[in-house]
This record gives C-alpha cells, sequence and structure tokens, in this order.
C-alpha cells in the first residue's frame, strides 16, 4: 500500500511524461500488478479528456469596443477631474484680472467723484465772473444806484463778515449817512438786496421796480425770484456762519446755474438798467420820521406823482414814487425845507417823462 | 524571481513589445489590437474559473481597462501577455469571492446558479453529432464546470491553466508568481480532486 501511495501521487506526472524513464518503468510494473492503481489511472486519464475536451467560448463580440470606450471615457473622466482640481488655479487668473479692472475702474470713478468738489471750491471764481458782468452792465448806466462793485462780489465770500457788516461796514455807497447816523442797517440791507436779485432781477424789476423800495416787501419779491436768488436773498439775512457754510453750496450751485443763464439774461438786463437809469435817490434826516414820511407823502401827491409806496425798514422809512422829470426839482425844494438831505443822487441831466424816486428818511439819533 | 522556471533573469522577447509601448504613451488604439489578440484567451480563462459566461466578460472588461490604467507599471520583467493573465486570474479570483459571498448570504446553491451557464459565445458545434449527442455533450461539459468550480481557487487556477489552457509550467509560475514544484504539486491534487468530484458526479469515469 505504501508503494500505491507513492504512485498514486506520481500518476499525474506519469500521464503527462514529466517523469524520469527510472520512475516511469517502476510505475508502470506497478500498475500491471495492482488494478486499484491502474483504476485510478484510468480515471484520472478520463477527467483530463474531459476537461481538455471544454470547448472554447468566444469573447462577446462587444469587449473591444467596450474596453476602448470604458477606457476613452475614464480619461475624460480623469481629465476632467484634474480640471475640477485645477479649477481654482484657472479661475484665479480671470478674478485676479477681474480685481485688477475693478480696482482701476474703482480708482478712475473715486477721482472723477472727487472733481466736482474741486469745481465748487473753484466756483465763487465763476461767480465772480458772472457777478461782475451783472454790474459791467449796471454801472455805467446807473450810477445813482450806487453798489458797489465789492458788494457784488459772491455771496459766499460775503456770508462770514455779514453780521458784523450790518453794525460796523456799511457799503462804500452809504458811508456818509453812517457817519452821521452811527448804526446804519439799512442801507446795508438795500445794495445786499440789490445783490440777492441776481441777474434776472432785471427782467423782474420791471414788474417790481415799485416793490423795490419797500423793505418790507422783499419777502414778497424774492419769492417771485428764481430758486437761485431766493436762496441768495436768505443767506444774506442768515448771520449765523455754520447755516451760511451749508447754503454756500447752494449758492455755489446756483452761480453756476446763473453762468448759464448769464447771456439769456443779458438782453432784458439792458432795459432794466436803461429804466433804472432814470431813479433819482435821496436821503434825508429828520427829527420826527413819521411826520416827515406823511408830509413827504401829501407832497409827493400834490406834484402828482404816481405808484407811491411807504416801506418801513428799522431805522428808516423809505418812500418810492413815480414823479414826472418837471417836478423833482420842485420836490427837492420842497424837501429842502421839511429835512436836512443828507444825500442826493439825482440823474443829470434829468431825463423826460416819469423818473422814479426813492427817499429815504433817516431819524437822526 | 530566480526561482522562477526557466531563469527569468535574461531579457524577454516580448513579441508585445511596441504595441506595449505605443499604450504607455497613451495609445489607446494600440491596446485595442492588444485587446483583440488576447481577447478570446483571456475569457476562456475567467470563464473556466468563474463558470458563467456574463460574469466572466465583466471581469475580462474590467481586467483589460485595469491593465490599460496599469500600463505604465508594466516593466517587461515578464511577457506582457502573463502581465495580462495574472490580472485576469487576480480579478476572477475577487469576483469568485463577491459570488461566494453573494450566494451564501442568499442561499442560492452553486450548481443551481450554473445549470445555464455556456453562454452565447460558445463555438457552434460540429455539424456531425447528432442534436442528441450535442445536449449529451453540453451536459458533460456543465458537469465538468461544476466539478471545476467545486475545487478550491488555488486548484482550479492551475487546472485551468494546464489543462485546459495548455500554458507551461514556467508560465504557469510566472502568472501566479508560484514556484514550479508548487504549481506541479497543486496540479497534480487538483486532477486528482476534480477526477473525484467527476465520479461522483457521473459515476464511472
Amino acid at each position: 500500500m505504501m508503494e500505491c501511495g507513492t504512485i498514486l501521487q506520481r500518476l499525474s506526472a506519469y500521464l503527462e511524461g514529466i517523469v524520469s524513464s527510472e520512475e516511469k518503468r517502476f510505475i508502470e510494473e506497478h500498475l500491471l500488478s495492482c488494478q486499484p492503481c491502474s483504476s485510478v489511472l484510468r480515471e484520472l486519464k478520463r477527467a483530463s479528456e474531459l476537461v481538455r475536451d471544454l470547448q472554447e467560448v468566444e469573447p462577446p463580440p462587444w469587449m473591444t469596443q467596450k474596453v476602448l470606450a470604458r477606457i476613452r471615457r475614464e480619461q475624460e473622466g480623469k481629465k476632467g477631474i484634474f480640471e475640477k482640481l485645477f479649477f481654482p488655479l484657472r479661475i484665479k487668473i480671470p478674478i485676479q484680472a477681474t480685481a485688477t479692472v475693478l480696482i482701476v475702474v474703482l480708482a478712475i470713478y473715486v477721482f472723477k467723484a472727487g472733481e466736482p468738489v474741486l469745481k465748487r471750491v473753484q466756483s465763487p471764481t465763476a461767480r465772480d465772473e458772472v457777478a461782475s458782468k451783472v454790474e459791467d452792465f449796471r454801472q455805467p448806466a446807473a450810477p445813482a444806484v450806487e453798489v458797489p462793485a465789492r458788494e457784488a462780489k459772491p455771496v459766499l465770500k460775503e456770508m462770514p463778515k455779514l453780521s458784523d457788516r450790518r453794525d460796523v461796514s456799511p457799503p462804500v455807497g452809504e458811508k456818509g449817512k453812517e457817519e452821521m447816523a452811527g448804526r446804519v442797517r439799512e442801507p446795508v440791507h438795500e445794495p445786499m438786496r440789490e445783490k440777492a436779485m441776481g441777474i434776472p432781477e432785471g427782467e423782474r424789476r420791471v414788474a417790481h421796480e415799485r416793490q423795490e423800495a419797500a423793505g418790507g416787501k422783499l419777502d414778497e419779491t424774492v419769492m417771485t425770484l428764481g430758486s437761485a436768488e431766493r436762496d441768495a436773498a436768505k443767506e444774506k439775512r442768515m448771520p449765523a456762519a455754520g447755516v451760511v457754510k451749508t447754503e454756500e453750496y447752494g449758492a455755489v450751485r446756483d452761480s453756476l446755474a446763473n453762468e448759464q443763464k448769464a447771456p439769456a439774461a443779458a438782453a432784458p438786463l439792458r432795459a432794466a438798467v436803461a429804466k433804472r437809469a432814470e431813479a433819482a435817490s435821496i436821503s434825508v434826516q429828520a427829527g420826527d420820521v413819521k411826520k416827515v414820511v406823511d408830509e413827504i407823502e401829501d407832497l409827493l401827491r400834490q406834484l402828482g406823482a404816481t405808484r407811491i409806496e411807504k416801506e418801513s425798514l428799522q431805522d428808516a422809512e423809505v418812500i418810492t414814487a413815480e414823479l414826472q422829470s418837471e417836478k423833482i426839482e420842485e420836490f427837492m425844494k420842497e424837501l429842502r425845507i421839511k429835512g436836512e438831505i443828507k444825500e442826493e443822487k439825482l440823474p443829470s441831466p434829468i431825463p423826460t417823462g416819469k423818473t422814479s424816486i426813492r427817499v429815504e428818511i433817516l431819524s437822526v439819533r | 524571481m530566480s526561482n522562477f522556471v526557466g531563469g527569468k533573469n535574461q531579457v524577454i522577447a516580448d513579441e508585445d513589445y511596441e504595441i506595449v509601448c505605443l499604450c504607455q504613451k497613451g495609445d489607446v488604439d494600440a491596446f485595442g489590437s492588444l485587446v483583440e489578440k488576447y481577447q478570446k484567451k483571456m475569457v476562456n480563462i475567467a470563464f473556466r474559473i468563474i463558470g458563467d459566461y456574463e460574469a466572466a466578460s465583466e471581469v475580462v472588461q474590467d481586467a483589460f481597462v485595469s491593465a490599460f490604467k496599469a500600463m505604465r507599471k508594466f516593466r517587461g520583467d515578464a511577457r506582457f501577455s502573463t502581465w495580462l493573465y495574472r490580472i485576469v486570474i487576480n480579478a476572477s479570483r475577487n469576483r469568485m469571492k463577491q459570488l461566494r459571498t453573494r450566494i451564501r448570504r442568499e442561499g442560492i446553491s452553486i450548481e443551481g446558479s450554473r445549470d445555464s451557464e455556456d453562454g452565447p459565445g460558445i463555438d457552434p458545434p460540429d455539424p456531425g453529432p447528432s442534436v442528441l449527442e450535442q445536449v449529451e455533450k453540453r451536459e458533460m461539459e456543465a458537469k465538468v464546470q461544476a466539478c471545476i468550480n467545486a475545487l478550491a481557487d488555488e486548484y482550479r487556477e492551475v487546472l485551468v491553466l494546464r489543462d485546459i489552457q495548455g500554458f507551461s509550467y514556467g508560465e504557469i509560475s510566472d502568472i501566479l508568481k508560484l514556484p514550479d514544484g508548487t504549481v506541479k504539486s497543486r496540479l497534480f491534487r487538483a486532477r486528482e480532486a476534480l477526477k473525484d468530484g467527476l465520479k461522483e458526479m457521473i459515476g464511472d469515469l
């Protein structure tokens, strides 16, 4: 049996023919004498035959296509993953570029936004120009209405001094009066208001000529003016420096607007200036202002003056009227009797027709 | 490596060398020619190890894709075909493990699931034998396959490679990375086990 065990282990090799010739002879001798081992050999041969007889299978026809398709798909997928992994790197460049462009645009915007501020700072000059233009029109033709060039300067520059000026430094044109009266507020008001009228003032003045002298009606007049003038007028009354400062921008803005209006306003302005050339302005000092005012009013009526209007100001009474030029001489004569004429501005030569007369009656203090 | 049959330290002449080089450079079409060349052998190895044609086809497909992916790792210390067969055997082994796990879990008998093997890819039988003979042959093949399937993995692999595919011991050693003696001893035991299985199934051999 020991022999059989060894033989059985070698049978497979024997079948394959991979045993030495000596071993082969030994096995063959044993098989001739051992039936069970011969049976096993027969069975092994049969089993090997059966296995060898197994038919080969054909691979599925799609094998190559499927394999290659999968490889290509996975390669693309791999590429996709690769791209996704480096997507941030790829997007970084556009982000940086966008950021740079954004910063540049922002910087330009900020710079541009800063420009208007610079213009505002410069704008008083522009306003000066406009104001001086107005003065150019006014001054030569209306010497009677002495509006100093300094007065016509932008509100901006005057405002900080406004409160002081009301008490201390009246306009140049009123200086003589100030010397006598000590404190003269009203004359300050007058040229200021004239300034407030601004450029389009000329047009409107035709309609509101009579109101001009009446300080009490200033608001009403102002209301009829353009917003620019109104703003300017308000500013003149505002002594508070803080408020003035805020208004400055409005004034500046308006001055810019006026700049545009200026050429259009030029024509009516000339007409207004011509009209104003006829105006006569007289300042009278009297002990009893009210009495003198009544007397002057009566006098004007007697002389046939029209559109007689009275305005009460803080320190003075103002009477405006339209009087026939021939009657002016007579009026002046009568006036001198009633009180001391402090200042007298008459158009020379006195034009024919009706002349506007403005009489200020100041009390003697 | 030196203990492998055939003294594999020497440079191996590989008929697929040039195509393999192309594949390593990413040439998919070149790899296609290799698929064409080896698919039949691959499918047959897988089919006999796994015992299921569809599963074997899938396994071979996976094996080819894996092979292409791993192409750069192929250093030429064995023939490309050897390397490829190793891949398909490993893939088949893994599939068998999965199948066994599933069968154990679902309680399906291995035999039952393998009665309907021999898929569509079977070579058309010779016109000579009668229909009855064909049926008998198929039944016998199924039984043989069932017996092969019943073998332990290590026996089955060597049996398939040697007795069905006809690889040399040296090749089998290379494919399975096993010493020559181990291959032989495994093969002899595998044959013994198969004979016993067939005897049990068929009766007289």
